[in-house]
């Protein structure tokens, strides 16, 4: 048997303590960056004005079914090149509670705490750590493996910012999340 | 008008032009040749060199696949 595995994602105006979004997105699949904070908002209707920056996309990684222990996590942006003029924008290494990211109301502002440069793509070994713990994201206990089931990452979160870039979709890009399982 | 900050791309200190967004942001693009990468900050930002220094620290190190597959052709020749 192994664990089940996947990403989630908070949107909507911040709520209770720690912080989490008020709407929590199971299952996503692909995420767009765009002017708007809706999951379902499809991105072509929402497109990012050059000088601005999208809404941060406030991901998750959600772990369930069956497993003895889930360690060794890392976050990357590992394939694919992003056009001139677009910066991606991500979560700082989790290495306890003191640096994980806290859950705020999404805005277009750029959001100063996601301190990585994530434009470039990088081998997932060269990947942001990743810290685990129960209940959610936003939760405290956060620690490099978790035998607590279900158990979730810390936020996951990235923002693509833009000053100088061509008109029109982006390349299609690949962010990964590495973890052990045992 | 410039400041010095540290450049992801380039892996190092280079100069990076300052400059507004259309929202108000502070944006500094650095001034390498063919370059152009860019950080900015919110409108709001008061300790600009306390978060340049969170900057340089979360990114010094970062290896691109770019520059991996150009030092794999020079090891292979």
């Amino acid at each position: 048997m192994a664990a089940t595995f996947a990403f989630d994602a908070d949107h909507g105006v911040q709520t209770g303590s720690p912080t989490k979004g008020t709407t929590r997105t199971a299952g996503v699949t692909d995420v767009n960056w765009k002017n708007s904070d809706v999951h379902a908002d499809v991105y072509s209707s929402f497109p990012i004005t050059d000088g601005a920056n999208s809404y941060p996309i406030w991901l998750f990684g959600h772990f369930s079914g069956t497993f003895n222990q889930i360690l060794a996590g890392l976050f990357a942006h590992t394939a694919t090149a992003f056009g001139a003029g677009l910066t991606l924008k991500g979560t700082p290494a989790c290495t306890g509670d003191g640096d994980r990211l806290l859950y705020v109301t999404p805005t277009t502002a750029a959001l100063a705490a996601l301190t990585v440069d994530m434009t470039s793509a990088i081998a997932i070994a060269s990947g942001v750590a990743v810290f685990f713990s129960a209940t959610g994201p936003e939760a405290t206990g956060k620690a490099a493996s978790m035998t607590t089931n279900p158990c979730y990452t810390n936020y996951l979160t990235t923002q693509l910012q833009v000053s100088g870039a061509a008109a029109g979709d982006t390349a299609q890009v690949t962010l990964t999340l590495q973890y052990n399982e045992n | 008008m410039t400041k010095d900050i540290f450049c992801t791309k380039e892996q190092k200190v280079t100069a990076h032009e300052a400059s507004l967004t259309p929202t108000g942001e502070f944006l500094f693009t650095c001034t390498t040749e063919d370059c152009g990468r860019f950080i900015k900050f919110p409108a709001d930002t008061e300790n600009l060199d306390e978060l340049l220094t969170a900057h340089e620290y979360a990114n010094t190190g970062q290896v691109s696949i770019e520059a991996q597959e150009k030092k794999l052709e020079e090891l292979i020749g």
